[in-house]
C-alpha cells in the first residue's frame, strides 16, 4: 500500500530532524545555541496557546502574564533557595498560571469571545502592574537577576547544558499535548470550538473544559516561562508587556492553529523575523503587524496549513505517476 | 412580470433548487406550494437576491436581475417579506415603516404613513411602540406593511400565515386580497395551500426542489396528488 | 472645606478625561454596533489623527479650526479605506479573526505613524489656553478643560441627532439591527459600514487633538485611549448615551480614586473596573438602566 511508503518517508524524516536537533550543539556555536534554545521555549509557549486558541477556539491576549508568573517564580525560588531543584520551580511556576488560569477562565465564562479577549487584557495589565510595583517580591521595575538551573549543589551554567534541559522539557510538554488531544478532554475541547450549543448538547460542559482549557495553556506558558528565566538569567516586568502576549497569538495563527507543526514553524518565525530585521528593528512591529493581516485575511491556515498543502500537491504528484490506486488524501492532526 | 428560468441553487453542498421555471404575470397572484424543505423559501431569496443562483435566469419586466445584489433588487420595485420577518426590532412601528420606505426619493412624511395605517389600523395604535414588543400577528402585519412602504410593483411573500391565529389569518389575507386589487402583483409562497389556492389564479407545487405540478388554482384544487397531498382530503 | 473643593477640582479634571473617553468609546460603539467588529484600532488612529494635526498646526501653520477640518478629512478617507481594503472581509467571520485583525491593523499604523513622524515626543500645542483661570472655592479651570468638554459634548449632541433624526442614520440604526432586513428595505449595506468606519476614525482623530494637548504627542499615546474600551464596555458597549456616562464615570473615577491612592491603584483601577463589570455586570451601565441584557 503507498501509505505505507508514506509513513517510512515520515518516519525517517523525522528520524533526521531528531538528530539534527540533538546534535545541535556540536554543530553550531554557542550564540545559535541560545537561539534555538528560544525557539524551543516559544514552542513551548505556542503548544499552550494551541490548546487554547486552536483546539478549544478562545481568545487570550492576556498570556504574557502566565508567562511572567512562570518567570519570576523560577527566579524567586532559585534566588532565596540557592540550589533549588529547577523542574520543580518550573511546577511552581506552572502550578500557579494554571490556578490563575482556571480563575480567570471561570470568571470570564459568561461572556462572549469579544469579552473574554477583553479579560485578558486587563488581566495581564493589572499583572503586568504587579510585576513592576510589588518591588520586595519581584524587584520592581529592576527586576532579578537569575542564578543558573540547578539541583541541589549541581549546576547547569552552560548554554548547551541549557538547551538540552530544555530540549527534554519541551519533549515531555509535546507529549503531553499529544495525549490530551486525543484524549477525551481534547476531543470535548474541539467540539467547544466548532459549535458550543452542540457540545453542550452531547453532555459537554462548557464550565468544566473551558476553564480547564485556561489552566492547561496557562500551565504550558508558564513553565516556558520559567525556562525563559533560566535562560535569559535575568527576569524584568518589561518582557512581560500587552505586545509580548499578542505575539504569542501572532505565533499560533501565522504558525496555523491547531497544528502541532504550526506551534513549531510559528516558534521560528517570530524568532527569525528580528534577526532578519536586525537592521530595521523600528519596522519589525510594522511587519509583523502586516504578517499577521495577511496570514488571517488570505492564508487562515497559516504556515503550516501552507505546508500540508504544498506536502499533499507533492504526494497527489508522485501518486499521479505511480497510477490510479494512488493514496487518498490524509487528514492532518 | 417576473420569469425564472430553470433557476438551480445551491446552499454549499446541498442543492435547494434543482431547475425550477416559474411565470408570473402582471397584476396576477401565484402561489407556491409545498412541504418544509422543498424550496418555496429558497426561491424567494434567490429572486431578491440574498442568495445567488448558480444556474438560470431570472428576469424581471424584460431585465435580467440574476445575481443581483439586494439593495438594488429592491430598487427596481420587488419587496419580500420574509418568513421571519426581518423587524428592526429596537425600531418602533414608525421607524420600520420610514425604512420600508427606504428606496423613495422625496421626502416620506406624515401622509403615506397615514395611508398605510388606513389598511393597517392595529399599527397606528402602536406607532411609538418598539417593534419587538408586538404580537406575533402585528409583527406579520408591520412586516407587510413595512414592504409597502417602497411602492413595490411585485411583492414577495413568504409563509404569510405561519404561527398565526386564524382570526388573524383571515386579516392577513382581506389585506393581501386588497393589495391585489390595488393592481400590485403578488408571488405567495404558503404552506395553506387551501388558503393560498382560494386566493391565487395560479399555482406551483414544489416538490425536493422541483415543480411536480403547476397550472390554474382551480385545476389544481380536482388534482388528486394535490388534494391527497396538500389539502388533507 | 479645602478637601471638598480639593476632590471637586479632580472631579472637574476627571470629567475632561471623561468627555475625551466617551467620546472615543462613542467611536468604538458606532463600530461594534455597526459592523460587529470590537475596534481594537480605535486608539492608532486617534493617534494618527493628532499626528496629522500636528504637521498642520506646528510645520504648516494653518489655523487651528482649519486643522480640525482638515484631520477630520484626512481620517474619514482613512477610514473607508481601511473598511474597503481590511475590514469588509471579515465583517461576517468569527470574532477571533476580525479582533486579531485590528490588533494588527493597529499595529501597522503605529508604527507608520512613528516612521512618518517620529518616535519621540512632541509637544502638542493646544487648540484653547490652557492657562488656568481662577474659578469661587479656589477651583481652577483652563479655557483647554472648557473647550474640551464643550467640543466633546457638542460632537456628542450632533452625532445623536444624526443618529436619531436624519433617514441615513435611520439606515445604520437599522442595519445594525437587522442587516438582512436593512438589506432588504435597499439600503447598501457595504455603504453604511463604510460610513461607519469613516465617521469613527475622523470623530477619533479630534479626539486625538484634542488629547494631545493634554499629555505628549507620542505613538505611544494610544495607551490612554485603549481606557476608552473601558468606557464602552462599562457603559454597555452597544449603548451612545452609555458610552457618554461610562466614560465620565471612568473619567471622574479614575481621577478621584488616583489622586488620593498610591500611583499603582491608579495604573491598575480601569483594569480592575473593566474585569469587574464582564464578570458581574456585562450589560453595563446602559443596560442596568434599561433593565436588558444584551
Amino acid at each position: 500500500m503507498d501509505s505505507f511508503v508514506d509513513k517510512r518517508t515520515r518516519n525517517a524524516c523525522l528520524g533526521l530532524i531528531a538528530l539534527f536537533v540533538l546534535n545541535l550543539p556540536f554543530l553550531f556555536g554557542t550564540y545559535l545555541v541560545f537561539v534555538f534554545t528560544v525557539i524551543c521555549v516559544y514552542a513551548i509557549v505556542a503548544m499552550g496557546m494551541n490548546i487554547l486558541s486552536g483546539y478549544t477556539g478562545m481568545l487570550s491576549l492576556g498570556h504574557q502574564a502566565f508567562f511572567g508568573i512562570g518567570a519570576y517564580a523560577a527566579a524567586i525560588l532559585s534566588t532565596r533557595y540557592p540550589g533549588f531543584p529547577f523542574p520543580v520551580a518550573l511546577l511552581v511556576g506552572g502550578s500557579i498560571s494554571a490556578v490563575m488560569g482556571y480563575l480567570l477562565g471561570f470568571s470570564a465564562l459568561r461572556t462572549s469571545g469579544v469579552y473574554l479577549a477583553i479579560a485578558t487584557i486587563a488581566f495581564g495589565m493589572i499583572m503586568a502592574e504587579v510585576f513592576g510595583e510589588w518591588a520586595s517580591l519581584t524587584g520592581g521595575q529592576v527586576g532579578l537577576v537569575v542564578p543558573p538551573p540547578a539541583i541541589g549543589p549541581l549546576r547547569f551554567e552552560s548554554a548547551t547544558a541549557i538547551y538540552y534541559l530544555t530540549l527534554a522539557v519541551a519533549a515531555v510538554m509535546f507529549f503531553l499535548g499529544i495525549n490530551l488531544i486525543s484524549s477525551n478532554t481534547g476531543r470535548a475541547f474541539i467540539a467547544i470550538r466548532e459549535n458550543e450549543i452542540s457540545a453542550q448538547s452531547f453532555g459537554i460542559s462548557l464550565v468544566k473544559y473551558k476553564t480547564l482549557s485556561f489552566a492547561i495553556s496557562a500551565f504550558y506558558v508558564g513553565v516556558a516561562g520559567g525556562i525563559y528565566a533560566y535562560l535569559l538569567k535575568y527576569v524584568a516586568p518589561i518582557d512581560f508587556r500587552l505586545l509580548v502576549g499578542i505575539e504569542f497569538v501572532i505565533i499560533v495563527i501565522v504558525g496555523g492553529l491547531g497544528t502541532i507543526l504550526g506551534s513549531i514553524l510559528g516558534a521560528i518565525l517570530l524568532f527569525a523575523l528580528p534577526q532578519l530585521f536586525a537592521g530595521l528593528v523600528d519596522w519589525q512591529e510594522f511587519v509583523t503587524g502586516l504578517v499577521l493581516l495577511l496570514v488571517i485575511l488570505f492564508f487562515p491556515e497559516g504556515l503550516s496549513g501552507g505546508f500540508y498543502r504544498l506536502m499533499d500537491w507533492v504526494r497527489d504528484g508522485l501518486a499521479s505517476r505511480r497510477g490510479p490506486d494512488a493514496a487518498p488524501p490524509r487528514s492532518h492532526t | 412580470m417576473l420569469d425564472v428560468s430553470n433557476i438551480e441553487t445551491h446552499y454549499g453542498n446541498i442543492q435547494a433548487l434543482k431547475g425550477i421555471s416559474i411565470e408570473v404575470p402582471k397584476g396576477d397572484m401565484v402561489s407556491v406550494l409545498g412541504a418544509n424543505g422543498s424550496g418555496k423559501s429558497t426561491l424567494l431569496r434567490t429572486i431578491v437576491g440574498l442568495i445567488g443562483p448558480s444556474r438560470g435566469a431570472i428576469r424581471f419586466e424584460g431585465k435580467n436581475i440574476h445575481g443581483m445584489k439586494p439593495h438594488k433588487v429592491v430598487r427596481l420595485g420587488i419587496s419580500l417579506v420574509p418568513e421571519n420577518r426581518e423587524l428592526f426590532p429596537d425600531l418602533t412601528v414608525h421607524e420600520n415603516l420610514l425604512m420600508g420606505a427606504f428606496t423613495r426619493s422625496g421626502k416620506v412624511g406624515p401622509k403615506e404613513i397615514e395611508e398605510i395605517f388606513r389598511y393597517f389600523p392595529i399599527l397606528e395604535e402602536r406607532r411609538r411602540q418598539q417593534a419587538r414588543t408586538l404580537s406575533g400577528g402585528e409583527q406579520q402585519m408591520l412586516a407587510i406593511a413595512r414592504a409597502l412602504m417602497s411602492k413595490p410593483r411585485l411583492l414577495l411573500l413568504d409563509e404569510p400565515s405561519l404561527g398565526l391565529a386564524p382570526l388573524m389569518v383571515e386579516e392577513i389575507y382581506r389585506i393581501i386580497r386588497m393589495i391585489l386589487t390595488q393592481g400590485t402583483t403578488i408571488l405567495l409562497v404558503e404552506q395553506n395551500a387551501n388558503l393560498a389556492l382560494s386566493v391565487a389564479r395560479f399555482g406551483y407545487v414544489f416538490e425536493n426542489g422541483r415543480v411536480s405540478v403547476f397550472g390554474p388554482s382551480e385545476e389544481l384544487l380536482q388534482n388528486e396528488h394535490v388534494k391527497q397531498a396538500y389539502l388533507g382530503k | 472645606m479645602g478637601m471638598l473643593s480639593g476632590i471637586i477640582q479632580q472631579i472637574i479634571f476627571g470629567a475632561v478625561m471623561g468627555c475625551l473617553y466617551a467620546l472615543v468609546a462613542m467611536c468604538m460603539v458606532l463600530i461594534y454596533r455597526g459592523t460587529g467588529i470590537l475596534n481594537f484600532a480605535q486608539g492608532e488612529i486617534v493617534v494618527f489623527g493628532a499626528f496629522v494635526a500636528y504637521t498642520l498646526c506646528v510645520t504648516l501653520h494653518w489655523p487651528y479650526w482649519l486643522v480640525f477640518l482638515a484631520s477630520f478629512a484626512v481620517c474619514w478617507l482613512l477610514g473607508m479605506v481601511m473598511d474597503f481594503l481590511v475590514f469588509r472581509r471579515v465583517v461576517h467571520k468569527p470574532h477571533l479573526n476580525s479582533l486579531m485583525v485590528c490588533v494588527a491593523v493597529g499595529m501597522i499604523i503605529r508604527n507608520a505613524t512613528g516612521q512618518i513622524w517620529t518616535f519621540d515626543d512632541l509637544r502638542m500645542p493646544p487648540p484653547f489656553s490652557d492657562t488656568v483661570f481662577q474659578l469661587p472655592f479656589g477651583l481652577v479651570l483652563s479655557p483647554l478643560f472648557l473647550g474640551i468638554i464643550v467640543i466633546s459634548l457638542a460632537i456628542m449632541l450632533v452625532f445623536y441627532l444624526f443618529l436619531n433624526r436624519t433617514k441615513v442614520g435611520l439606515s445604520i440604526r437599522a442595519t445594525s439591527q437587522n442587516m438582512t432586513g436593512a438589506q432588504l428595505m435597499g439600503v447598501p449595506i457595504n455603504s453604511v459600514y463604510a460610513l461607519c468606519w469613516a465617521i469613527s476614525s475622523a470623530i477619533g482623530s479630534i479626539a486625538g487633538i484634542l488629547t494631545a494637548p493634554l499629555f505628549v504627542l507620542n505613538v505611544g499615546m494610544f495607551l490612554v485611549i485603549l481606557k476608552a474600551i473601558v468606557a464602552a464596555v462599562l457603559g454597555g458597549i452597544i449603548s451612545l448615551p452609555g458610552a457618554l456616562m461610562g466614560g465620565l464615570l471612568l473619567g471622574i473615577l479614575e481621577n478621584v480614586i488616583g489622586t488620593y491612592s498610591p500611583s499603582w491603584i491608579r495604573h491598575i483601577f480601569v483594569w480592575v473596573v473593566l474585569l469587574t463589570v464582564i464578570i458581574a455586570m456585562p450589560q453595563g451601565l446602559w443596560g442596568l438602566i434599561t433593565r436588558r441584557k444584551d
